[in-house]
């Protein structure tokens, strides 16, 4: 259910944390009746971290990283600087957070307690925008690029939100 | 309103031998039922309104919908709202310039709803009926005679009692009011479900939030008051499509986009078109975010 993302672990000697890390701070949102999973993207759309179930793979989850930054660039054009963005579907929610170093998703059931799903994820970006801002700042070994932790088979593993192997 | 034997709508002696003139005698109804019973769903018709109260005024009638209204007092909605507030008098189509710009989008029933909250708030007055945000109309017993030659009026307008002003920023002015009110509507009666649409009704932010574009489902700019914010609106509507399709979130139905000084609604219409307002972070948001489900 809760897997490490498609960005590899950070390298040794730094302090950033692996996507690993990452995903364990996203399973507290589980806490909060309504919601099915989360991800995490870096400022460029890439996936670095998950909580979602296997349906949604690896790949998937980059498309939608893309989009979520071309939706982001939209507004800005039209002079928004988008703090927070939420997409209500037929039966589904998409809570789309700005944090520092990337972007907060989380997918949710139309009767989530929005102020509780807020304060979760107000607590979630203040722990993982740090960890992500590093985490963008440090760069991959490349013994290390596909030793992250995946969320599915190898046909799956990703290295910047991008399917590898 | 007056009593039901005293409402009637008759055929204007002048637009009988016009082919497109109407032939509305309407007991126990209203002015646009008179309409809809004359005005076939389709095309373009414009209807002058001779309200026996002596309400005077022009619907710009675009496939079943009123699109635009023009009375002595007032223009847009304000003005539809007056002339459908008429319990009697005479109706007749004309051939008029067609406006320029869209300064309708809400569907007639809602116009009804509205009219309906007024004058029941109102105790049947309606003369306040479209003060709406940032727009007030001048009281009844300032309307000015409609016939009145203008300083520059077209000579094909003056026959019509109608003279378009070009110089006049209706979109700006219809689309762009101060800010929402709900109170007015919190006690909206059912309607009945509106007549060739869908089992949706429009909600009460369509009545009040400030609509900065509107873009119907193949694209089409309905209004905007900036090109550039409804293209952004539209590729906005199609990202959010995708991105659920991607997740298996169907049917994108609306969004929500915060910044520390104003926020961005969009959702998606009766037709399935794209509808997009803008609001200041100062007003409170609440109302348009537990209509539109977000």
């Amino acid at each position: 259910m809760i897997g490490g993302g498609g960005r590899t672990a950070a390298p040794a000697g730094t302090t950033a944390p692996g996507p690993l890390a990452l995903g364990k701070s996203l399973s507290s949102l589980f806490d909060v009746s309504g919601v099915y999973g989360s991800f995490l993207l870096t400022p460029a759309g890439d996936l670095a971290a998950r909580a979602l179930p296997e349906i949604v793979d690896d790949a998937t989850l980059a498309e939608v990283g893309g989009r979520v930054v071309r939706l982001g660039e939209t507004f800005e054009t039209i002079g928004i600087d988008p703090e927070l963005c939420v997409l209500r579907f037929a039966e589904h929610k998409l809570y789309v957070k700005a944090i520092a170093g990337g972007a907060l998703c989380v997918v949710t059931g139309i009767d989530v307690s929005m102020p509780a799903l807020r304060m979760a994820a107000n607590l979630v970006a203040r722990k993982v925008g740090p960890d992500l801002a590093r985490l963008m700042t440090s760069e991959p070994p490349d013994g290390d690029r596909d030793s992250g932790a995946s969320s599915g088979s190898p046909a799956t593993r990703m290295y910047r939100g991008r399917p590898i192997g | 309103m007056a009593s039901e034997a005293s409402k009637s709508w008759a055929l204007s002696p002048d637009s009988v031998a016009e082919p497109r003139g109407f032939s509305a005698a309407i007991d126990g109804g209203s002015l646009w039922d008179a309409v809809q019973a004359e005005h076939d769903g389709w095309g373009r018709t414009v209807v002058r309104v001779q309200g026996d109260d002596g309400t005077t005024g022009l619907l710009f009638l675009d496939a079943g919908r009123i699109v635009h209204a023009q009375s002595a007092a007032a223009e847009g909605e304000a003005a539809a709202l007056e002339l459908l507030a008429c319990d009697s008098g005479v109706l007749e189509a004309c051939d008029v310039p067609w406006p320029r710009v869209r300064t309708i989008s809400k569907a007639p029933e809602m116009l009804l709803l509205l009219l309906r909250a007024a004058t029941s708030r109102e105790g049947g007055r309606v003369s306040n009926l479209v003060a709406f945000p940032g727009r007030p109309m001048p009281a009844l017993d300032a309307m000015v005679d409609m016939t009145a030659e203008p300083a520059h009026a077209h000579p094909m307008e003056e026959p019509f009692g109608l003279v378009f002003d070009d110089d006049h920023d209706w979109e700006k002015e219809v689309t762009k009011p101060a800010g929402p009110t709900f109170e007015t509507f919190e006690s909206l009666p059912a309607m009945k479900e509106p007549r060739g649409h869908a089992a949706r009704t429009e909600t009460e932010e369509e009545l009040s939030l400030p609509v900065s574009a509107h873009l119907a489902p193949d694209g089409t700019v309905l209004e905007a008051t900036d090109h550039d914010f409804a293209d952004a609106v539209a590729y906005i509507g199609r990202l959010s499509s995708l991105v659920g399709e991607l997740l298996g979130l169907d049917e994108f139905r609306a969004l929500e986009c915060a910044s520390k000084e104003e926020r961005i609604f969009v959702y998606t219409d009766e037709d399935g078109g794209l509808v997009a307002g803008r609001l200041p972070a100062s007003v409170e948001a609440s109302p348009f975010r537990e209509r539109l489900g977000l």
